[in-house]
């Protein structure tokens, strides 16, 4: 909802530029900080869990 | 400093106590600087609120610029120490550079229509920025292109170094060329011809992007080096 009413804000105060701007910048940014920290968990995992076969755990 | 960070072990200890912090300022960054540039700021005497743009072009932009030098030294280090974690940290930051030079082109076309009157031109600085974007993909590329690891770093830092030519002929690209893009107007001699009131959210701006740009990279080089274990690790299980 605050997203939408801020688009709809600067869309009606600023034209048809600045909030695709802001969006492709944030989108972006999010979306790489979303996806680093997807593949770091990914890879803690898949260290934990060759550790834990290691260590003679559970497989 | 750098030879202790060089420890891939010593590194994991610093930047796990390091990562909230920078996450936590990153978000408080924007969180400030987003109202700030968007409802705060005045909008500019010539370009209105089209202006407004800048909040994000401008930060982006010189990310571009840092990331791509941040590689540079890294690749250095890589080169000349064999520095392992220097090594992840040029792999790990090329897509994060090439993700800001694509928002400082896409942003900077939004900004140059309503200006401008056009998307794109063939200047200077607009061209010497796209090839900054492709010595990006060419050095992540590059770096998919080999399986040793070794190899395909060393090979990446040479293509880092060499396209550092690039980065002053971006910097001063408007002063040596006649550009539709306008001259430096923060870092220059004789202080920033900006208005404070913009000048502030915009400095705020910089900030979160360069935090974000840390926290990221940290995660990512945090990622790399644990796909290194990993990919060890099943390596001495496979050999028995």
């Amino acid at each position: 909802m605050i997203v939408l009413a801020t688009v709809l804000i600067t869309m009606g105060k600023y034209g048809w530029f600045v909030w695709p701007s802001y969006a492709i910048a944030l989108g972006v940014i999010v979306g790489l900080a979303v996806s680093v920290w997807r593949s770091y968990s990914n890879w803690r995992r898949r260290l934990a869990s060759l550790e834990t076969d290691d260590s003679g755990g559970p497989t | 400093m750098i030879t202790a960070l060089a420890n891939p072990q010593r590194f994991m200890a610093l930047s796990r106590s390091l990562l909230p912090w920078l996450a936590g300022l990153a978000v408080a960054l924007f969180a400030i600087g987003l109202p700030w540039s968007l409802f705060i700021a005045p909008p500019d005497y010539q370009q209105g609120d089209a202006a407004r743009i800048m909040f994000v072009h401008v930060p982006a932009a010189w990310m571009s610029m840092a990331v791509y030098m941040t590689m540079a030294a890294a690749a250095i280090s890589f080169l000349v120490w064999g520095h392992v974690v220097a090594d992840v940290a040029v792999k790990t930051a090329a897509p994060l550079g090439a993700a800001f030079t694509a928002i400082a082109l896409i942003t900077g076309s939004l900004w140059g229509q309503p200006m401008w009157g056009t998307w794109w031109v063939w200047d200077a600085r607009l061209t010497s920025v796209l090839v900054l974007f492709f010595l990006y993909l060419g050095a992540m590329a590059l770096r998919g292109a080999m399986d040793d690891e070794t190899k395909a770093g060393k090979a990446c830092a040479i293509l880092v170094l060499v396209g550092v030519i690039n980065i002053p002929i971006i910097k001063f690209s408007v002063d040596w060329w006649n550009t539709l893009h306008q001259p430096a107007s923060v870092f220059r001699a004789g202080g920033p011809a900006i208005d404070p009131s913009l000048l502030w959210p915009l400095l705020v701006m910089a900030l979160a992007f360069t935090i974000a740009f840390a926290a990221m990279l940290v995660v990512g080089m945090r990622g790399e080096i644990l796909r290194r274990r990993v990919i060890a690790l099943e390596m001495r299980r496979a050999r028995g």
